[in-house]
């Protein structure tokens, strides 16, 4: 039986998500060698700033390309997360920006609110990291997609030169889950 | 020569009678060999079997003339009275008549005075008379200049390794006279230690198998000279390393390669061919090179100019070939000369390996990287890589090493505790053991830049400054002030381009200034010129290119490193890339058919990414990119089209019914897209169909996503499924949601892929015509909201970013432009190169601004399609990256835009002018659609 698992990465443009959308699917499907859909938000929808992405991985095929049962969504905005919470499946994770989000609907998911943004800005000191610090929390509460393919797939993703930051940001952001006590699941 | 040398007793005219006798001998040897050689040929059948016999006798007769000859000096010279303990061993290539080696052992150097006198006068009398005499075992060995003792020999060779070629000729050394109780002795005290034992001590047999597989692989990726042939160094050499380390190996007493060979056939019956192939080449070989050096030049080297045809055909004669129709004798012999070397450098290599399992069985540095000698928790105890390099000084100056490295590589816990032990290591002393290491490999540059490779590639995701880095500085710096060493890396580029490749996919930005002073260096080598030059241009890939150009560089070298010799042989890659197309359709299976394709796309988009750092123009890369891109997407729609038929037993749909449009950039035949929005269609609303169909384009999704392309689907989201059938597309187009502006300019700006005429015309009559050009009103001033709209929103191109696709006048403005045109114009043609050519002859009044456009879209194509390849795959520049643009505009294209600043100042310029044009088009498209 072939396992489907569904990712949405919401919040607004310019925060990165559909970067760290390209790089989990390219890691799934180039690195891990399993099948992957990535779709995106674009033109009117991104107007006004709201952006999304999402990515389906599988080891089987994947017939039907949109996500519509989400297994995790990262929400990096207040207004992501009330729009999309709903559709997370019983048991799924929401994992939210604690420096963006107040509040987290209730709901049978595991809920962990991380400070992505703060510690982009003060461990690495460069916001626009904060995407790629998730993609490290993603990576530790899924575990659909091993470390090194995200790392291989970030490193052929990202600007020459920049790949030191970019590796350091993933592993502060998978730092986040392994340190327990900065877990604070609600639900 | 007794009854010679008894016809006078004054020794002055003794030696010159046994001189004179020696002559004629010599002279009446070697004609009755070349003439039993020539009775062989004429009447046998193995000319194999014919140069071995000659090449035996020839030995043989010249070994005992010299012998006797020689007895007969030592006796005039040296009274049996005042004698030593001593013999005389023959070293070298026995028929080898331009030399003689020996060497003289005595017990002690007690009484060796007089020996010494009798072999300087001995020497000089054969320099004279006869043939030259060398005593290479003891000029570098000993306190006596003639004779060395076996306490010398055990006293030198037990400090370190020293230089293999001593050892070898030990190894080789065969007794002509003396006492044979000393030989005995030096057999079993010398000799004997570097023959396996495992109940002995086994270093100086590694060292010695270390240092001759070294001594062999340097003479292997030495290329073959072009204008000379040189059988020792091209394959004698190589052959009779390989020999030497397996007789050791082996413990085989004898010293004649032929003997050995048949041993080894007999002992290593897997590699039963292989030897005989050996026997057959080194038979031809020493022939070749005896004859060469008897008609031509007693030389090592031939230059295939200077000889005369004469002489060659003389040669040739002599070994039984003869001339067939065009073909000269001579031609035939050189031809068998190159096919005979190739097969000896082949088998070594392949022997080689063997030899490297044996090696790791036996070295003592096992103890140190094998984990069940560890202790009881499985921790290593002490610093790896201290005691790695203690244990090394012995073997200082060998240079195989190919055994540990890949175990090293192989292991991932003996590595990790490899590094782990200079990470423990304080900053100074692990400064210190680096340079050692260094130093240790001064003389295999390989062993340095593949330890460097792996241990680059381990700590590839390791923050800060790691191992490898360090080491790789300490590398440059130290190499890089060694005379030749430009030299050395070629000759390591032109047998190993792949180790060169993967070290340099580690190898840090900040360290090419240092590889780019050895590299450029002027180099005297003819024969190394080209690899010279293949390893610029892969250094400059490495160097200059952006991570999303490595993926495919990467992936086409990994499964094809044999490619990477035609990196700068542009035709040559489209030569590959054609015959690998062709080969999709020659597989049955489609998992070949898929791998063969794959392999085609990357290889293809490794050719004109290096075309387009090489300044090609840009319609001629778009145009390349888009047609391989295209084969690519056919083949794989007919391949997965098979495999669905098959799983399935039913006839899929016909490309009547079902169709696969490309959209976005691949529709405008743009390169270097990341990802490719497709939108596919049926004409039915049949469930069965609409199945097929969708696991056509799943497979399909499946070996683009493995290309490292994301295939979109838009409209196929938005209507939950791959494939979208054209009843719930204009559904959805009728509801007018405001999203579906965006699919609307997709279907108008896409360009079929797949799909019949009849399909064409019912995506025209079913969506375009009626959605778009027969209200083309409605659509131009929806995309003029659209623009103005995202206007409002876009950034400006500042000193930290540039954005060429959503800044005002960027690459979405010239785009959209294109598309109300279209729609405007009722144009179904895809947005290509000569669009704005064309429709220029409809708007005459927007020629200037269409010109405009056109130029722009040129201009801010060119530096995205650079920047893509050099820098990243994304649209908003980092001014930073620029100077890699500029570079190779200058040494190309375009001087003018030869520095950072003078691009941004175009794209600036670019993004004002068009900005202008298409707000001048759209008051002219808003005024006109009323």
């Amino acid at each position: 039986m072939s396992f489907r698992y569904e990712i949405r990465l919401s919040g607004a443009g310019g925060q990165g998500l559909i970067l760290i959308g390209k790089i989990l699917a390219e890691a799934a499907a180039i690195y891990d060698e399993k099948n992957a859909t990535q779709s995106q938000s674009y033109g009117p929808e991104a107007r006004g700033g709201a952006s999304r992405s999402e990515v389906i991985i599988s080891d089987g095929d994947i017939d039907y390309p949109k996500a519509t049962n989400i297994d995790l969504l990262l929400a990096m905005t207040q207004e992501a997360v009330d729009k999309y919470a709903a559709e997370v499946k019983d048991g799924g994770v929401i994992i939210t920006d604690s420096g963006y989000v107040r509040e987290v609907p209730k709901g049978k998911y595991k809920a962990y609110s991380f400070p992505i943004t703060e510690i982009a800005e003060e461990k690495i000191g460069k916001k626009i990291v904060a995407n790629i610090i998730a993609l490290g929390a993603i990576e530790r509460l899924s575990q659909v997609v091993s470390p090194e393919a995200i790392i291989n797939a970030i490193r052929a993703r990202v600007p020459k030169g920049t790949e030191e930051t970019n590796i350091s940001a993933f592993k502060y952001g998978q730092d986040l889950v392994k340190n327990e006590e900065t877990v604070t699941p609600s639900a | 020569m007794n009854i010679i040398a008894g016809l006078s007793d004054d020794p002055r005219t003794k030696v010159q009678h046994l001189s004179c006798y020696y002559a004629l001998q010599f002279l009446h040897m070697n004609f009755r060999n070349l003439d039993i050689l020539e009775l062989g040929i004429t009447s046998g059948t193995s000319f194999s079997e014919d140069y071995y016999n000659f090449m035996i006798q020839v030995g043989e007769d010249f070994r005992e003339l010299t012998r006797v000859y020689l007895e007969n000096l030592i006796n005039i010279y040296l009274p049996s009275e005042n004698r030593p303990e001593f013999f005389v061993c023959s070293v070298g290539t026995r028929a080898d008549q331009d030399d003689i080696d020996i060497g003289v052992i005595t017990a002690d150097n007690s009484d060796v005075a007089n020996l010494n006198n009798a072999f300087q006068k001995i020497t000089q009398d054969m320099l004279v008379y006869a043939t030259p005499l060398h005593m290479y075992l003891s000029e570098h060995v000993g306190k006596q200049y003639y004779t060395t003792t076996i306490s010398e020999y055990k006293q030198l060779l037990s400090r370190k390794i020293q230089d293999v070629v001593i050892i070898s000729e030990l190894l080789n050394a065969k007794f002509i006279l003396g006492s044979t109780k000393l030989y005995q002795k030096f057999q079993r005290e010398v000799i004997h230690k570097y023959f396996y034992n495992p109940d002995k001590e086994v270093r100086f047999h590694e060292g010695f198998l270390r240092g001759i597989l070294g001594e062999a692989r340097g003479l292997l990726i030495k290329p073959l000279e072009r204008e000379a042939i040189c059988p020792k160094s091209d394959a004698l050499r190589i052959l009779k390393s390989i020999l030497y380390a397996k007789k050791t190996i082996l413990n085989i007493e004898e010293v004649n390669a032929w003997e050995i060979l048949t041993i080894l056939m007999d002992k290593e019956p897997g590699f039963h061919s292989q030897y005989e192939l050996l026997f057959k080449a080194i038979s031809f070989l020493e022939t070749f090179k005896f004859l060469l050096q008897l008609f031509v030049i007693q030389d090592d080297t031939f230059r295939l100019k200077e000889i005369e045809q004469r002489q060659l055909s003389l040669i040739a004669d002599r070994m039984g070939y003869e001339s067939v129709g065009t073909v000269e004798a001579w031609d035939q012999l050189i031809i068998d000369y190159y096919r005979y070397v190739k097969e000896v450098r082949k088998i070594s290599d392949s022997l080689m390996d063997s030899i490297a399992v044996h090696l790791i069985n036996v070295s003592v540095f096992v103890d140190l990287m094998s984990k069940d000698s560890w202790g009881a928790d499985g921790k290593y105890k002490g610093s790896m890589p201290k005691d790695f390099i203690k244990t090394a000084r012995f073997f200082e100056g060998t240079k195989y090493w190919e055994d540990l490295l890949s175990l090293l590589q192989s292991d991932e816990e003996v590595l990790d505790t490899f590094i782990d032990g200079f990470e423990k290591l304080q900053e100074k002393e692990k400064d210190k053991i680096i340079q050692q290491y260094i130093e240790w490999a001064h003389y295999s540059p390989l062993t340095i830049i593949r330890l460097i490779t792996i241990l680059g590639k381990k700590q590839q995701i390791t923050l800060g400054e790691t191992v490898a880095q360090k080491m790789n500085l300490a590398f440059l710096k130290y190499f890089g002030d060694l005379p030749y060493i430009t030299e050395r890396f070629c000759r390591i580029y032109s047998y190993y381009p792949q180790y060169m490749h993967e070290y340099l996919q580690f190898f840090p930005e900040a360290h090419y200034e240092q590889l780019d002073q050895i590299i450029s260096r002027t180099i005297h080598d003819e024969e190394l010129t080209e690899y010279l030059d293949q390893l610029k241009e892969l250094c400059k890939i490495h160097k200059w290119s952006s991570q999303y150009f490595h993926r495919f560089f990467y992936r086409v070298i990994n499964h094809h490193p044999e490619y990477l010799k035609a990196l700068t042989n542009h035709a040559q890659l489209a030569k590959i890339s054609t015959g690998m197309l062709a080969m999709v359709d020659k597989y049955p299976d489609t998992e070949h058919k898929k791998q063969f394709l794959a392999d085609y796309y990357d290889l293809e988009f490794l050719r004109v990414g290096i075309s387009t750092m090489r300044g090609v123009d840009l319609n001629i890369t778009n145009r390349e990119f888009t047609e391989f891109c295209d084969n690519f997407m056919r083949k794989l729609f007919d391949i997965c089209t098979e495999e669905v038929e098959r799983e399935s037993k039913a006839k899929v749909p016909s490309t009547d019914t079902f169709a696969i449009l490309a959209a976005g950039g691949h529709a405008r035949g743009k390169a270097y897209d990341d990802d490719y929005d497709l939108i596919a269609v049926v004409d039915t609303d049949d469930e069965v169909v609409i199945q097929y169909a969708t696991r056509i384009v799943s497979k399909m999704n499946r070996e683009i996503l493995k290309r490292g392309v994301l295939p979109h689907y838009r409209l196929g989201e938005i209507l939950n499924g791959f494939v979208s059938p054209i009843s719930k597309i204009t559904a959805y187009l009728e509801a007018e949601q405001e999203e579906g502006f965006i699919d609307l300019s997709q279907l108008l700006g896409a360009r079929i892929l797949i799909g019949s005429d009849i399909m064409k015309s019912i995506i025209y009559k079913k969506i375009l015509d009626q959605f778009i050009f027969s209200n083309k009103a409605r659509y131009i001033t929806r995309m003029v909201d659209e623009i103005r709209s995202r206007q409002e929103s876009v950034g400006q191109c500042d000193e930290e970013s540039c954005n060429i696709k959503e800044t005002r006048g960027g690459l979405r403005d010239i785009e959209a432009i294109a598309l109300m045109l279209k729609a405007f114009l009722g144009i179904t043609d895809p947005i290509v190169k000569d669009f704005f050519r064309e429709i220029k002859i409809y708007l005459p009044d927007l020629a200037a601004e269409i010109d405009i456009l056109s130029q722009s879209l040129y201009n801010l194509r060119t530096f995205r399609d650079l920047y893509r390849i050099t820098v990243a795959a994304e649209d908003a520049f980092n001014p930073d990256y620029l100077s890699r643009l500029s570079t190779i505009f200058l040494q190309y294209n375009h001087p003018e835009w030869g520095d950072a600043e003078s691009i941004m100042s175009q794209i600036r310029t670019t993004l004002d002018e068009s900005s202008k044009s298409c707000d001048t088009i759209i008051n002219y498209l808003l005024e006109h659609i009323k």
